[in-house]
Parts: C-alpha cells; structure tokens; sequence
C-alpha cells in the first residue's frame, strides 16, 4: 500500500500511512528503507557562509564555451583542473589542491 | 535578511543564482543554485515542479549513492521516463552571506537520468522558506 501510493506520487497520503509505523518498530528491512526515504527532510544545522560565488560565476559565463563536455573545477575565479571525467578530476584535485572546496560543474 | 510579517527571520542565508546553465544555453531562463551533495559543490536547477530531486549520474555515481539501499522508483519528467531509486543524502544548501543549511533529503538517482542536477520540493525545499530576487540574482533560504 505504502509503495503503491508512492509509485503514484501520493507522498503526503504515504506520510499520513507511514506515521502508524514508527521507523524503530519496523522489522521488516525493506519497510525500514521505505520509511527513510519516505520522511520529510530534516534541516539539521546552520554552517558558515563559503567562499564568495560571484568570481566563479564570472569565469563560467566567460569560459562556458572553452571546456565543452569537460568537468571544470573552479575557486575564487580560477580554473583548478578539468577532466572528462568527474571522479579522474576528483583525484587530480585531490592530488593538487586538497583543502580546497571548489566548484565542479560539467560544461 | 529578509523577515516575516510577526519580525522573525524567515531566511538565514544568501547565495548567487546563475539565470542559465552555464555552458547548456537555453532559450528560457531558468535559476540555478549552488548546493553541496555528500560534500561536493555543484549547481542544480531549482525545479518547485520536481517531483524529487534529482543527482546527474556521474556526481551519484561519484557519491557511491548506486551502490546502498534505496527505494526503487519511477520518475516521469520532461526528459522522459527513469528508473532508479530514492535514497537518503544529505544536502547542503550553500551561502555566500549568512548561514548555509544542511538539510537531509531524500534524493532521486539513475544511471538512465541524461541530464543534470536538480533540486525539487519534495524531499528537500517542502522544508525550506526560500525566495527569488531576480534584480540581484539572489537565493535567499531559510529552514523551518
């Protein structure tokens, strides 16, 4: 019942049927994974504010063209690394720029 | 910040948008936002219309997100008919002034969705006061 109404896009009406079965009484370990993703999301802390966006904004509406089909990876306005791949461009940032928090975007 | 009409702050933090996906030209505007997933940064287009949110195959994949449990689902949009799963991940929203939030959410994965990601009210934003400024290009988020 539960993953028909999900099926169907009746998330609140699957709530509503899920809030009978408290997720710590659930046995089954499929119903367990259902009631999980079933949940409302949960806002669970407040971070800092990051590095300032705008200067990465900047290089990609002037270089969108340059790096078609390639994952760029940018901080404070500079290209770090590209890669066709995303997880080859994971492991060169890793390499080079480790503390570093960039932007990945795949042109 | 902006503030609700009884003077409590219905947003904690701020970011950029870009008005296009940046290098995907299109002939509509459309708002793209910066948020973390599982700790990286990418942009993601801001869908009220989504059913869920959606991670493009590559950073899913990157996330390992193909690999754990999950709820099998099918997910109908304009790109087409998917098959994948929800999962639960967690999401951050990012600022550039004020708070950035984490959020978890329940996300949709496929190694069939063609395009890239989106951030839908289900599972994420239906817990987030959040606004447009379309002069600044500004979001503006808060949580509940």
């Amino acid at each position: 019942m539960l993953r028909q109404l999900l099926a169907d896009h009746r998330v609140l009406a699957a709530r509503k049927l899920a809030d009978a079965v408290p997720l710590d009484q659930a046995l089954d370990e499929s119903l367990r994974r259902l009631l999980i993703v079933l949940a409302e999301p949960v806002v669970r802390r407040r971070l800092p504010a990051g590095p300032k966006s705008a200067d990465n904004i900047e290089w990609l509406r002037r270089n969108a063209g340059s790096h078609a089909g390639r994952w760029v990876a940018l901080a404070d306005g500079e290209l770090l690394a590209a890669d066709e791949s995303l997880a080859a461009l994971r492991r060169k940032l890793q390499q080079f720029a480790p503390h570093v928090e960039p932007l990945l975007h795949r042109l | 910040m902006l503030h609700r009409p009884d003077g409590s702050v219905f947003a904690s933090g701020r970011s950029r948008f870009f008005d296009e996906a940046p290098g995907h030209p299109s002939e509509t505007a459309s708002v793209h936002v910066q948020v973390k997933f599982g700790g990286i940064r990418v942009l993601a287009m801001l869908d009220t219309g989504a059913s869920w949110s959606v991670l493009s195959a590559d950073l899913a994949d990157e996330l390992g997100l193909f690999d754990g449990d999950g709820e099998p689902m099918t997910v109908s949009s304009r790109i087409g008919t998917v098959q994948g799963r929800l999962v639960r991940a967690k999401t951050t929203l990012v600022a550039d002034d004020g708070d950035a939030l984490d959020v978890d959410s329940t996300v949709f994965v496929s190694r069939q969705w063609p395009a890239g990601n989106f951030i839908g009210y289900t599972g994420l934003l239906e817990r987030i006061r959040f606004a447009i400024d379309p002069q600044d290009n500004a979001f503006i988020f808060g949580g509940l």
